[in-house]
C-alpha cells in the first residue's frame, strides 16, 4: 500500500486519463503525488489538443474608444 | 516508436492577460505564440498554469477590462491546461527565495510559480515580464 502524499495534490484539474495514470504511479512507486506527476510528465506525451479547444479561441472584442490599460503598470492598482 | 516527450510549458498571468485583452501591448505576440502550441510540430507538450496566476489575471481583467473578458479566461483554461495549486509549504519556500536570492524586484507570485515549476521539472515560462528570466528560467512568448 502506497504511503499517502505528504502534501496537498499538486494539481486539481488533471484530465481523468492523467489522474488515473498518476494514481496508478503513486500506488506502484509510492512517494508523493508531485514526484509521480514529475515522472509522468517526463514519460507521457499528451494528446494533441483539439484545434477547436477553447484554449485557442480568439479574444472577445473591446471598445476601441476606451484607452488601453497596461497589466505591467497596473497589476495591483485594484488592491487598495 | 514515439519520440522523446516534449517539454512542459508554464503559462504566467501576463500571458493570460495578453491573450484575453486585444489592447495589451503583447497581444499580437501572444496570439501568434498560441498558434504554435498546436499541431504535430509544436515545441511543448503539457501546458501548465497556477491557481494564483489565474486569480491574478482574472482579477486584472475584471477590474480593467470587463467581467465578460475575465470569465472568457475561465472558458479558455477549462480544457488542456494543468492547474497547479500552491500549498502553504510552497508559499514559504517562495518567501525563503525572496529572502535568500537576489530577487528584490521579483514578485512573490512569480517566485511561487517558480516553486511549482521546480516541483514538476518545468524550465520554461510563457510570460511578458522579466521575472522568470531574472530567476534563471527560459522565457518564451
Amino acid at each position: 500500500m502506497a504511503s499517502p502524499s505528504k502534501r496537498a495534490p499538486v494539481s486539481t484539474r488533471l484530465s481523468p486519463e492523467l489522474l488515473s495514470k498518476l494514481d496508478a504511479l503513486v500506488a506502484e512507486l509510492g512517494g508523493s503525488r508531485s514526484d509521480a506527476l514529475r515522472h509522468l510528465l517526463e514519460t507521457y506525451e499528451p494528446e494533441l489538443l483539439d484545434e477547436q479547444a477553447p484554449l485557442f479561441d480568439p479574444p472577445l472584442p473591446v471598445d476601441e474608444d476606451e484607452p488601453a490599460a497596461s497589466f505591467k503598470e497596473t497589476r495591483y492598482d485594484h488592491v487598495a | 516508436m514515439p519520440g522523446p516527450v516534449k517539454p512542459s510549458l508554464f503559462i504566467d498571468a501576463s500571458a493570460w492577460v495578453a491573450l484575453e485583452y486585444p489592447k495589451d501591448a503583447s497581444h499580437q505576440a501572444a496570439m501568434a505564440f498560441l498558434g504554435n502550441l498546436r499541431g504535430p510540430d509544436r515545441r511543448f507538450g503539457h501546458l501548465h498554469t497556477s491557481l494564483h496566476a489565474l486569480l491574478e489575471a482574472h482579477g486584472w481583467l475584471l477590474h480593467n477590462v470587463s467581467s465578460r473578458h475575465a470569465d472568457h479566461l475561465l472558458d479558455r483554461v477549462e480544457r488542456g491546461v494543468l492547474l497547479h495549486e500552491a500549498t502553504s509549504e510552497d508559499f514559504w519556500a517562495a518567501a525563503a527565495r525572496r529572502r535568500k536570492e537576489a530577487a528584490e524586484s521579483v514578485e512573490l507570485a512569480d517566485l511561487l510559480s517558480a516553486v511549482l515549476m521546480d516541483e514538476v521539472g518545468i524550465n520554461t515560462a510563457w510570460s511578458y515580464d522579466d521575472d522568470f528570466e531574472a530567476m534563471g528560467y527560459e522565457r518564451v512568448g
